[in-house]
């Protein structure tokens, strides 16, 4: 079953077609790349996606829920998350608190103002658990910004994972990383595809190949090409928009 | 907590310093200016909700200080002559008004959000000013009093005096100061300084921030009315001034100087600093102001994060440089 899908989805700015008549579905359980050059339109799609941008054209279906239009927080309610390409991580506090605040989001435990934070346990246990899933427990009270490239990059997807989403939504994890810390990251996303629905934007081709179950490719806000690895490696047009010079 | 802990927190020693001040200040004859301060604590604490929890600029928070005058005033004339219903009512009718005015800004960021809190504040200004039969116009609302407080009818406590009411609004700080530091460090203060710090991951994190920013001014307004009332009560007048925009920066001023964007503490700071520097400088000159704007310039240039945020700063130096050794 399709968990997501979009029928015609169209988003402009200006002149500017920045997605343009895009149909697809991503299927439960499976790790989907969206490939293609830069300014092809992937961010905006996950834009459009999330309700950051309202589509001007077309629709989204959620596990065929429509959730065109909806606010932000509202289709993250519905367990749909995304980790940025930007690092977007609350800087100030500590990574525990930056978990915790996914967390505590999703518990519902916001309105409560008289009580310490630090005091909910079951706050502080499943924060303790994804910390020690992604491996920053050693870091998990020293302030963020002190916090290593790499390591922000983790927390970056932990924040995001803290959401406990159905369909996660990343969008370049292995931008600015050396080669060995993008393994760290390859090895992850496989990891936590098990029990939930990954897409992924990526450039690092060899990522792409290795861990995708599907391949969408977009050129100028079109799809242009989708199918499994081989099929994408095969293909025509996505040789000569994309993989040029590769083989 | 050890013992040690608690008597070197700083909550403990401004409590401790207001308790004891009348014993110095009585003498003195500043009773009311004691007063003030923490009346103006109150006020710039709540303002800090807005600004320095939630990042949200606010130049025109007198709009609450003024309606907590006028509604404390309208309510002991027009509906009960005591002193807890009209208090309640005020704060009550504070955070009414706030909330229906955050609709209209809590969507709004940056530049547009201050514009708004500068044009709502010139609307009640003339409002005020304007509305003879109701608020006295240009010549305020008079007579408004210092009633006993009584206690389910049971038995009553004068706080007409100036010590008196100094303990009155002394038991209120107290109270402003342990709601507004539980807050802090509740889930609720952690989304709001989430928000400040980044807005559009605290909404990918599931969070209806307008919605958090709605309830920050809500906060925020009550605070502010309770202040205003508190502050008529001592003036024995609410009038239009506070809430003209240009007077709405002295509370801004009170957070930066004392360190409000980094310190919980830093407005009780900064209230007592801008209290003090008017009443010394103002005796001086009229243009006290000019010395007040020389301060402001050298904090942010010199102490971009208010005066405790500096010594705090200058504390986790120290410390950095003992451990290295």
């Amino acid at each position: 079953m399709a968990l997501l899908e979009t029928i015609g989805v169209g988003k402009r700015f200006g002149g500017l077609m920045a997605n343009h008549n895009i149909s697809s579905q991503f299927q439960e359980g499976q790790i989907t790349s969206i490939i293609g050059p830069n300014g092809a339109g992937k961010t905006t799609f996950f834009n459009v996606l999330t309700g950051l941008y309202k589509p001007d054209a077309g629709r989204i279906l959620f596990e065929n829920r429509d959730i065109t239009g909806w606010p932000i927080h509202r289709i993250v309610g519905l367990g749909i998350s995304r980790s940025f390409q930007v690092l977007n991580i609350f800087n100030e506090i500590s990574p525990a608190e930056n978990i915790r605040l996914a967390v505590q989001s999703r518990k519902k435990k916001s309105f409560h103002f008289l009580k310490p934070a630090s005091s909910f346990t079951d706050l502080n246990q499943e924060t303790d658990q994804i910390l020690e899933r992604i491996g920053l427990t050693g870091v998990k009270e020293q302030p963020t910004k002190n916090l290593s490239y790499g390591d922000k990059r983790v927390l970056e997807i932990g924040i995001s994972l803290a959401s406990q989403p159905k369909l996660l939504l990343m969008d370049e994890p292995t931008s600015g990383l050396p080669s060995s810390e993008t393994q760290r990251i390859k090895d992850f996303i496989v990891q936590i595809s098990d029990h939930l629905t990954v897409v992924v934007i990526e450039h690092d081709m060899d990522v792409v190949l290795t861990i995708s179950d599907m391949i969408l490719v977009l050129h100028q806000g079109e799809v242009i090409a989708q199918g499994n690895p081989e099929a994408i490696k095969a293909n025509d047009l996505v040789q000569e928009a994309y993989l040029g010079g590769i083989h | 907590m050890t013992g040690t802990r608690i008597l070197g927190h700083p909550m403990f020693i401004i409590l401790a310093v207001f308790l004891i001040a009348p014993a110095v200040v009585l003498p003195l004859g500043g009773m009311s200016l004691a007063t003030e301060v923490m009346i103006w604590a109150i006020f710039a604490m709540g303002f800090n909700v807005l600004l320095g929890y939630t990042g949200l600029p606010s130049f025109g928070h007198g709009l609450f200080f003024g309606c907590g005058a006028y509604l404390v005033g309208l309510l002991q004339k027009h509906v009960i002559a005591g002193t807890w219903i009209p208090l309640l009512g005020t704060i009550l009718g504070c955070a009414v008004i706030a909330g229906i005015l955050a609709l209209f800004m809590a969507k709004k960021r940056g530049i547009y959000h201050a514009l708004l809190t500068i044009a709502f504040t010139q609307m009640f200004y003339f409002i005020t000013f304007q509305w003879d039969s109701v608020t006295g116009g240009e010549n305020g609302l008079m007579g408004i009093e210092r009633f006993p407080l009584t206690f389910f009818g049971l038995f009553q406590v004068p706080i007409g005096g100036t010590l008196a009411y100094y303990y009155f609004v002394y038991l209120i700080m107290v109270g402003s100061l342990i709601i507004l530091w539980r807050l802090a460090h509740s889930p609720l203060g952690s989304v709001l300084y989430a928000i400040k710090q980044n807005e559009l991951r605290a909404k990918y994190l599931g969070y209806n921030t307008p919605f958090y920013k709605w309830l920050a001014w809500l906060i925020s307004g009550s605070f502010g009315g309770l202040a205003g009332a508190l502050h008529a009560m001592l003036t024995n007048g609410a009038f239009a001034d506070p809430i003209h925009w240009s007077r709405s920066g002295d509370v801004v001023m009170m957070v930066i100087v004392g360190g409000g964007l980094s310190n919980f503490f830093g407005p009780v700071l900064g209230a007592f600093i801008f209290i003090a520097l008017r009443d010394i400088f103002s005796t001086i000159t009229q243009h006290w102001y000019l010395f007040y704007g020389l301060l402001i310039v050298f904090i942010v240039l010199f102490m971009p994060e208010g005066i405790l945020g500096y010594l705090r700063a200058g504390r986790r130096g120290a410390q950095a440089v003992e451990s290295k050794i």
